[in-house]
């Protein structure tokens, strides 16, 4: 019974204008909760917590380029989840948003390669070094702006779609190659700071919720961005159908 | 699950599993190309060729860095606990280095022994906190002890 | 106000680039919607001759 009703609304969900009225309604209050969470968390991050004992006031980078660095692999992890519902049932709006998530995570890969680099420069001494976190995560980059040509390489929107996916699932590989780098190789990067299920974090408690608010805002943020563009893809395959011209009619 | 639906599932799998295996051959196959910097213990156990260029990574031993008065000129040892190498260098340093640091540094073995480095990188630990709680430790008898890059 | 922080010019500019980023992410999807928006509209006044 539950299980029905679950699939009912699952399937529902697979028709654009009912997609794209959940998504109106929705975006705005994600917008809403990142820009009270990034608020919460940028004062925190600039004015409460206080310098590192050896970077100084340099490690408050650490506030964004983490959070940055967390969602462009999360993100990645979310498109791939898409990717296989959109390569086995082939629901169209399914295909969109694993499509819409490549420029965001971009996005987020680029701020994570930005903000280290201009942390890298004070501390380490350099710019950039070709060490495996740094080149693994400059990959990411490239996976994304890849999904993201092949997509739109194609003239059948559905079927640049569906190639994209299967790109989206090889470079998934990826992942865990990032996350695992600076324990697998030695590395310029140093190792993992938050320990979720391993041993003790390494941070001190007074520095962390600054990071806590920062992840929330940007996965908040995330969820925001991916609903807001798959709308606009669903409004741009969708220009010649009754919904659109009866939504605009009414808008109009 | 339609018959259909299940063939795709299927190949979705075979996709991502033959993937990671090709990956994980790359990998282990690349497994020292991939390494950032060696360690004394590497330096010592093995004898590298003359001017090849290596990066050494390890923690700036205690009180052996000597700087010289006139120039930039500076040698200092680093250590892995179990070895040390002695470098010696002519530039500017990392803000973050000092004695005790992980520090790596690119260049080369000369023949006396002495590791050549023409840019020194410094390497930040995993830890993080507030001066204050730094000092309360030190009082308390437990500095922090820097860790060991690996 | 505007807090004095060793490292400013790596800091500021961190987040700057943060700011800026989250901005457009913010705002192309707007300014997408409108332009499809009016293609919309003009190509259906095309059709029926008439502009609202």
């Amino acid at each position: 019974m539950i299980w029905k009703t679950i699939k009912v609304n699952f399937h529902r969900l697979g028709s654009p204008p009912t997609f794209y009225r959940l998504a109106q309604v929705l975006a705005p209050w994600l917008w809403a909760g990142f820009a009270v969470c990034a608020a919460i968390g940028l004062y925190q991050a600039l004015y409460v917590v206080p310098p590192d004992y050896q970077q100084s006031d340099s490690f408050r980078i650490l506030y964004i380029h983490v959070p940055a660095a967390w969602q462009a692999m999360a993100g990645y992890v979310v498109m791939a989840i898409l990717a296989v519902i959109a390569l086995v049932w082939r629901i169209r709006t399914v295909e969109i948003m694993a499509m819409a998530g490549a420029p965001i995570g971009a996005a987020f890969t680029f701020i994570c390669l930005a903000t280290g680099s201009l942390w890298g420069r004070p501390m380490w001494g350099t710019w950039w070094a070709w060490d495996a976190r740094l080149t693994s995560m400059l990959v990411l980059l490239f996976i994304y702006l890849g999904i993201m040509g092949l997509y739109a390489a194609f003239e059948d929107r559905r079927k640049g779609a569906r190639v994209a996916c299967i790109l989206i699932l090889v470079g998934i590989v990826n992942i865990p190659i990032i996350h695992f780098s600076v324990e697998w190789w030695t590395t310029l990067h140093q190792g993992a700071t938050i320990r979720l299920f391993s041993g003790e974090s390494t941070m001190h408690e007074s520095m962390m919720p600054p990071l806590i608010w920062m992840t929330i805002a940007v996965k908040l943020m995330f969820g925001a961005a991916l609903l807001d563009r798959s709308r606009n893809d669903l409004l741009d395959q969708d220009r010649r159908k009754g919904w659109v011209q009866a939504r605009l009619g009414e808008s109009a | 699950m339609t018959p259909t639906r299940k063939k795709r599932l299927t190949l979705v799998g075979l996709i991502v599993l033959g993937v990671s295996a090709a990956t994980v051959v790359a990998i282990t196959a690349l497994q020292d190309n991939m390494l950032f910097f060696v360690t004394p213990s590497d330096v010592h156990a093995q004898t590298l060729p003359p001017d090849r260029q290596i990066r050494l990574g390890g923690l700036v031993a205690d009180g052996t860095v000597s700087r010289d008065p006139d120039s930039l000129a500076v040698t200092f040892g680093v250590t892995d606990g179990a070895h040390d190498v002695k470098v010696s260098f002519n530039g500017i340093l990392p803000d973050l280095f000092r004695e005790g640091q992980g520090v790596i540094a690119h260049g080369f073995m000369d023949e006396s022994g002495v590791f050549r480095a023409h840019e020194v990188l410094a390497r930040h630990d995993e830890t993080y906190m507030p001066p204050e709680v730094m000092r309360a430790l030190e009082e308390a008898g437990h500095p922090m002890e820097a860790s060991m890059p690996r | 106000m505007i807090p004095d922080f060793e490292y400013a010019f790596y800091l500021w500019t961190s987040y700057g680039i943060f700011a800026a980023v989250i901005a457009w992410q913010f705002v192309q999807p707007r300014l997408r919607k409108r332009r499809i928006e009016a293609e919309v509209r003009e190509e259906r006044a095309l059709q029926t001759g008439s502009y609202e």
